[in-house]
């Protein structure tokens, strides 16, 4: 894979988000830079997937938007998780870690 | 997934475009800006900052192009902006537009009229409660013959008896004479029991139905009166209800008013004696419907009552035996008749807009081979294979729906002309209209066909080919496929072919039909149909000396040859069957008695219809006046008045089939037969055959027996005039006005008009058939030009070389004209197998020719052949006409 960086699984990149918008509100580079940090650099989201992602969150539900000012003085879109957000991050939170369980068993077994 | 929100961005997305894309603009803006900045702090120029920015987002304006795909909603912009496009591209070309537009209202117009019928006549659920519950109990034959009529005795059985059954309702016809206010009226009715309401569950209009006992000897008399009735002659007042009026020049005091009984509609309905009924064993007059159960299957009714039936065989073998039950589902006795019919025009007309669709298609294909550099271009600037599709298929819906618009005006036409260009007695047929079934199936046909003639050509036309499309420029020299386009041609072909001979099998089975002899001249016969009040003409003997006279005063009128009349005319709804013994010979066993349908007819009947006389003679005034009447319709009933006086022998005239059927090999004069429980009659002559059940049917045996002997109170005035037959109508009325200004005319027509009547039915398929047939043809007809004449358009080059190289005129012919050939030989051989598994579901409506005629397949066959090359005329002569020269050089 040319790009493992940015090769999530399917469904991950919703979880990360919202990991990432638990601590508070950011805008998208913010949300980037903090996917990278969290996931100790395996993951950096790109624009072509991130934005998208974003917008189809704020459609359902879970992230609310306004615009405010960045560190550099400009107008920027800042992103929060809902009620709705932050149910759905232990929703997805809890689905995972069943997953990421049932992995290990299956790759531990002789 | 919440709703609310996604309603909220649906909103947002759909009417605030400019600000949702204005922030988004805004928001990748700053996301650049920010990343620059980082960049420039990690010490890069500002420059190369910005560079690395730009790159590292992957391009600005795909960013946005992937966070549009995702807006909810975006499925319906995407399809607002094909149709405006699509309407855009259709409003350029008018021309392409027009004919596909007409072709497709044609097919979808034709479509939704023939549906709208359907749906009225068929589909609609009967006006009566649970109509699926409903059934007719009648008798079967012991060969499983259907046997309609019931008697009063087999009805009680069946009603107290069953365990099956709700409840069982009885009823026979019984027309009545409405007299008092204005002209005299004939009214149709029925005679019931008093459930009869109660079993259709019907809720009248106004007042009520008959109540218990109301059925019974001695009740008061009591009408029903119908919603037309109620309409047309008492002005919709619900004041009728309590009144008197005079049926029969009886008081009837009006109980209710019924709502339109679909099927089975009459002006009134008269309560009947049931018990004086039930007594009548062994007269089969009569019919029963009956309500099943909830949860009873058709089999479990049909055993009970069958059970019932074999107990009445076992108490009164003479009358029962052979006499089973069976059922029917009411629907099913009242619309079985119109079924298939409907159901072929149904499939006819789906063809039509089978070639319809073909058409459109070859269109399409033909505009998206010269739209192909505009495709490609979009294609390059990076719609997808999909995104072209469904932008295409778009523009063909429009297409259709457009067609679909015009089809329903042209169907809103033809539904308002159906009923009289019909003439023929369909029940439910003045309901026929647009309703919402129809607009849904027709919405529903608007898409079918969109897709259907839209799928190939954008398949085709999307094919990802950019850089021969754009390299080769506008000389797109392959783009429609020709193996394609010809099985356009095909299909078109084979389609028209299985219509046409189907359409050919029913003209010639009607035109077959009309030229069958009814056994009778109907040319310049006026028939009238009477009826006696039975107050004033209160018994037999009053009626005879009535009609006697009427008839010698018709016959006694400027232009009028002779008169007569009958009991029953043929081609009209005839007349009972009754039981027949032959003297001398051995009683048939029970079960299996002979019945003959009966005509009572006055002396100068065959002369008037020309009837030939085959052997001995026909009735004379000379013939005993007896007493009557002459036949006991039952063995309990009484004998006339004066009949145990010595009486003279009564005379019959037989039909030639009768003779053959009862006496084979002698001759029948001389010989006496009796009717019912009538004295021995004796027959006098024999006459030849009547088509008295319709000219397709076989002949049938006959009996006559003259009124003197038997009179009726009803019976059809037969007058032959010297000259015009209408122009005498008006005469022959105010001659029975003259006679007693209250005798109401049930029916007067021409008998030339009632064969045209009993033909109708077929008359009408027949043309329905013929007029797809031959809109089949037409549009088949324009595609083959289309389709061969585009072939040659694109091959004028390759022309033009073999022309230059040397070709002669006969290698081009062969070149255009042998592949029209190929291909409509093709159709026809798949039409020809088509037709030949298809025309057996008109076996039923076929006369006098088999479905699988080999002439009617050769001549259509042919005929097809001939119209295609036809249509290959005009591009052959143009391909021959190729100028080498400026062939090449363009």
């Amino acid at each position: 894979m040319a790009d493992a960086r940015d090769n999530l699984l399917q469904g991950t990149l919703d979880l990360l988000i919202l990991k990432a918008l638990a601590l508070g509100e950011m805008h998208g580079l913010g949300i980037s830079r903090r996917i990278e940090q969290i996931t100790r650099g395996t993951f950096l989201p790109k624009p072509g997937s991130l934005f998208p992602a974003l917008h189809r969150m704020e459609e359902a539900g879970w992230l609310l938007a306004s615009w405010g000012e960045s560190e550099n003085n400009r107008r920027a879109k800042y992103y929060r998780l809902s009620k709705a957000g932050e149910r759905q991050l232990g929703v997805e939170t809890e689905q995972w870690q069943r997953i990421a369980l049932a992995m290990r068993h299956a790759l531990d077994a002789v | 997934m919440p709703v609310l929100p996604r309603l909220a961005s649906l909103w947002r997305n759909l009417t605030g475009r400019a600000r949702v894309e204005q922030e988004l603009d805004d928001e990748m803006r700053g996301y650049v800006e920010l990343l620059t900045t980082e960049k420039i702090r990690a010490g890069m120029s500002p420059a190369a900052a910005r560079r690395a920015a730009l790159a590292e987002t992957g391009g600005v304006e795909y960013v946005k192009e992937e966070v549009r795909a995702v807006r909810t909603g975006v499925r319906l912009e995407t399809f607002a902006q094909d149709l405006r496009f699509g309407l855009r591209g259709l409003r350029k070309h008018p021309g392409f537009t027009a004919v596909a537009v007409a072709t497709l209202a044609l097919g979808i117009g034709a479509n939704s009229a023939i549906f709208s019928l359907v749906n009225a006549v068929l589909l609609r659920p009967l006006p009566f409660r649970e109509p699926d519950r409903l059934i007719t109990v009648h008798e079967m034959g012991e060969a499983g013959t259907v046997q309609q009529a019931i008697s009063g005795h087999e009805y009680v059985a069946w009603r107290d008896g069953n365990t099956t059954l709700d409840d069982v309702a009885f009823w026979t016809y019984g027309g009545a004479i409405l007299t008092g206010s204005g002209d005299p009226e004939a009214l149709s009715g029925q005679v019931v029991s008093a459930n009869f309401f109660t079993v259709l569950g019907v809720t009248p209009l106004t007042g009520r139905g008959f109540a218990p006992g109301e059925d019974e000897a001695g009740a008061t008399s009591v009408v029903v009166l119908s919603e037309g009735l109620w309409r047309r002659r008492f002005a919709a007042d619900s004041a009728v209800i309590g009144t008197s009026i005079v049926l029969n020049d009886q008081a009837h005091q009006v109980v209710g008013v019924m709502p339109s009984l679909e099927g089975i509609e009459r002006d009134v309905w008269l309560p009947m004696d049931v018990r004086a009924e039930a007594g009548r064993v062994g007269r089969h007059n009569s019919f029963a419907i009956a309500r099943l159960r909830q949860g009873v299957t058709h089999d479990q009714a049909l055993a009970d009552l069958e059970a019932i039936s074999a107990r009445l065989t076992r108490e009164l073998p003479d009358f029962n035996t052979g006499h089973h039950a069976g059922i029917t589902p009411l629907r099913e006795n009242l619309l079985g008749d119109v079924k298939r019919p409907m159901y072929i025009a149904f499939g006819a007309v789906a063809f039509v807009l089978l070639i319809a669709c073909v058409n459109v298609a070859h269109l399409q294909l033909t505009r998206a081979a010269a739209r192909q550099r505009e495709i490609a271009l979009r294609g390059a600037l990076g719609a997808g294979r999909g995104r072209l599709v469904s932008q295409m298929l778009t523009e063909s819906c429009v297409v259709s729906a457009l067609g679909g618009v015009l089809g329903l005006m042209i169907a809103a036409l033809a539904v308002r002309a159906l009923p009289t260009l019909i003439a023929a007695d369909i029940p439910r047929l003045e309901s026929v209209s647009i309703d919402g079934r129809v607009l849904a199936v027709t919405l529903l046909l608007v898409v079918l066909t969109g897709l259907l003639s839209g799928v190939v050509p954008a398949l085709r036309g999307s094919r990802p080919r950019l850089q021969a499309a754009l390299a080769d420029g506008a000389r797109s020299s392959e783009s429609v496929s020709g193996r394609l386009a010809g099985l356009f041609v095909v299909s078109e072909i084979a389609l028209a072919l299985v219509l046409l001979v189907g359409a050919g099998l029913m003209m010639q089975s009607f035109v077959r039909v009309s030229h069958v002899s009814p056994g009778f001249n109907p040319e310049r016969v006026v028939a009238a149909a009477v009826a006696l009040p039975g107050s004033r003409y209160p018994n037999r003997a009053r009626q005879r000396q009535a009609w006697d006279e009427l008839i010698a005063r018709m016959g006694a009128l400027p232009g009028v040859r002779v008169a007569a009349a009958t009991s029953a005319l043929p081609l009209g709804n005839c007349c009972s069957n009754h039981m027949v013994v032959i003297e001398g010979k051995p009683a048939s066993p029970p079960g299996q008695e002979r019945y003959v349908p009966l005509k009572v007819v006055t002396s100068d009947y065959f002369r008037t219809m020309e009837i030939p006389l085959l052997r001995g003679r026909v009735f004379t005034p000379a013939d005993a006046r007896i007493a009557v009447p002459l036949i006991r319709y039952f063995e309990q009933q009484g004998y006339p008045q004066g009949f145990d006086l010595p009486q003279s022998a009564p005379v019959g005239v037989i039909s030639e089939t009768m003779a053959r059927e009862f006496w084979p090999g002698e001759d029948p004069v001389g010989r006496r037969f009796r009717v019912m429980f009538s004295p021995w009659i004796t027959v006098v002559g024999v006459v030849a055959d009547v088509r008295h059940a319709g000219l397709d049917r076989e002949f049938m045996s006959d009996m006559y027996l003259p009124f003197s002997q038997e009179p009726r109170e009803m019976m059809t005035l037969v007058v032959r005039t010297s000259g015009d037959p209408a122009a005498f109508v008006p005469a022959l009325r105010r001659e029975l006005r003259a006679f007693d200004r209250d005798l109401p005319i049930v029916r007067m027509s021409t008998m030339d008009d009632m064969v045209g009547t009993s033909v109708a039915g077929r008359r009408f398929n027949a043309l329905l058939l013929a007029l797809f047939g031959v809109v089949a043809l037409v549009l088949s007809l324009i595609g083959t030009y289309g389709v061969i004449s585009y072939g040659v358009a694109q091959r004028t080059q390759e022309i033009g070389i073999r022309a230059a190289l040397g070709a002669r005129a006969g290698d081009v012919l062969r070149l255009v004209l042998g592949r029209a050939l190929r291909l409509t030989l093709l159709g026809i051989a798949i039409g020809l197998t088509g037709a030949f598994l298809l025309t057996g579901v008109l076996t039923e409506l076929l006369f006098g020719v088999k479905p699988h005629d080999p002439v009617t397949f050769a001549t259509i066959a042919l005929l097809l052949m001939a119209v295609s090359l036809a249509a290959s005329y005009l591009p052959t002569r143009r391909a021959l006409r190729v100028d080498p020269i400026r062939a090449l050089r363009s």
